[in-house]
C-alpha cells in the first residue's frame, strides 16, 4: 500500500478540535461543483440504481428476508447521515478554519464521491498510470487528486 | 484497497476471496439461533484507501492504530476480516456506521 506523498498538507490540525483548511478557491471551486453532483445523484436516485447504490450495500448477504427489513429501517437512515455528511461539508467550503464534525463531513463526502466515480470508472485493485488519451482521462485525474485530498484529511484528523 | 501512488506495483493485489454474494443467494442453514453470537465483517475493495480504512476502524471502535492497521491489513490480504462481534443488535449498529464511512461491511452469525 502507498501514501499520496505531497511537500507539506494543506489540511492541518490546530488542536483543540478544530483544522486549517488550506486550499485554493478554484480547487474549492471543482470539489464543490462535484459533491454537488454527488448530492443531486442522491435526491434524484433510488438508492438501487447503479450509479449510487456502491454507497448502499448489502447487509445481510445470505438472509434476503432479513435484509429487506433492515433496508425498511436504515435505507432512509443511511441516506440522511450522507446529506448531512455532504451538509458539513458544503456549510465549510469556503471556511478556512472547520470542526472535527465538519472535517469528518469533508471525510464521507470526499470518500462518497470518490465511490461513486471509480465505481463508474471501474477502479480495479492494481495502481494505474493515467493514460491521457483515455476519454475518461478527467474522471481519473479528478479522482486520483481527490484520493490525495483525502489522505491529506486523514493525516489530519489522525493526529494526536 | 487502494495504495494512492500512480505506480506499477510490485506484485498485483487481489482479494483472497470473493466479493460478498448479492442477496438472494440461499443458505441451507439461515435459520437465526439466538445462542450463536453475530460477526461484522469488512470485504476488501479496491477503492477505499488503506489509511481511511485504517482511521475508520480507530475512530468506530476504539482499536489502537496497531490493532486498526493489522485489522485494515487482513482485509486487504485476506480479502475480508472480522471486525467486531455480538448481538444482532450491536452488528447492526457496526454494519450501518460502516456503511456511513463507506465501508463494504455485511453481518452474519458466528459458525
Amino acid at each position: 500500500m502507498g501514501v499520496f506523498r505531497r511537500r507539506s498538507s494543506r489540511i492541518s490540525s490546530l488542536g483543540g478540535g478544530r483544522y486549517r483548511i488550506d486550499l485554493p478557491k478554484a480547487e474549492r471551486t471543482v470539489i464543490a461543483h462535484i459533491v454537488g453532483q454527488l448530492r443531486s445523484l442522491l435526491t434524484d436516485l433510488d438508492p438501487d440504481d447503479e450509479r449510487v447504490r456502491r454507497l448502499f450495500p448489502t447487509t445481510y448477504v445470505h438472509d434476503p428476508e432479513a435484509e429487506a427489513e433492515y433496508r425498511r429501517f436504515m435505507r432512509s437512515e443511511l441516506m440522511q447521515s450522507k446529506l448531512a455528511a455532504l451538509d458539513h461539508f458544503d456549510s465549510t467550503i469556503e471556511a478556512t478554519e472547520a470542526t472535527e464534525e465538519q472535517m469528518f463531513g469533508w471525510m464521507q463526502s470526499i470518500n462518497s464521491v470518490r465511490l461513486v466515480l471509480g465505481t463508474m470508472l471501474d477502479i480495479g485493485e492494481d495502481n494505474i498510470d493515467i493514460d491521457p488519451d483515455h476519454p475518461d482521462v478527467d474522471g481519473y485525474v479528478l479522482y486520483h487528486h481527490l484520493s490525495g485530498l483525502l489522505e491529506e484529511i486523514v493525516s489530519a484528523l489522525g493526529e494526536p | 484497497m487502494r495504495e494512492n501512488e500512480i505506480v506499477r506495483s510490485a506484485e498485483p493485489l487481489r482479494a483472497a476471496t470473493a466479493a460478498p454474494a448479492e442477496v438472494g443467494e440461499t443458505d441451507t442453514d439461515t435459520r437465526v439461533s439466538p445462542d450463536r453470537p453475530w460477526v461484522v465483517l469488512v470485504w476488501n475493495d479496491p477503492i477505499n484507501l488503506m489509511s481511511y480504512v485504517a482511521f475508520v476502524f480507530q475512530k468506530l471502535f476504539g482499536y489502537s492504530k496497531e490493532k486498526a492497521n493489522q485489522l485494515m491489513l487482513d482485509v486487504h490480504h485476506k480479502g475480508r476480516a472480522v471486525v467486531s462481534s455480538g448481538s444482532r443488535e450491536k452488528a447492526e449498529l457496526d454494519v450501518f456506521r460502516l456503511h456511513e464511512h463507506g465501508l463494504w461491511a455485511t453481518m452474519q452469525q458466528d459458525d
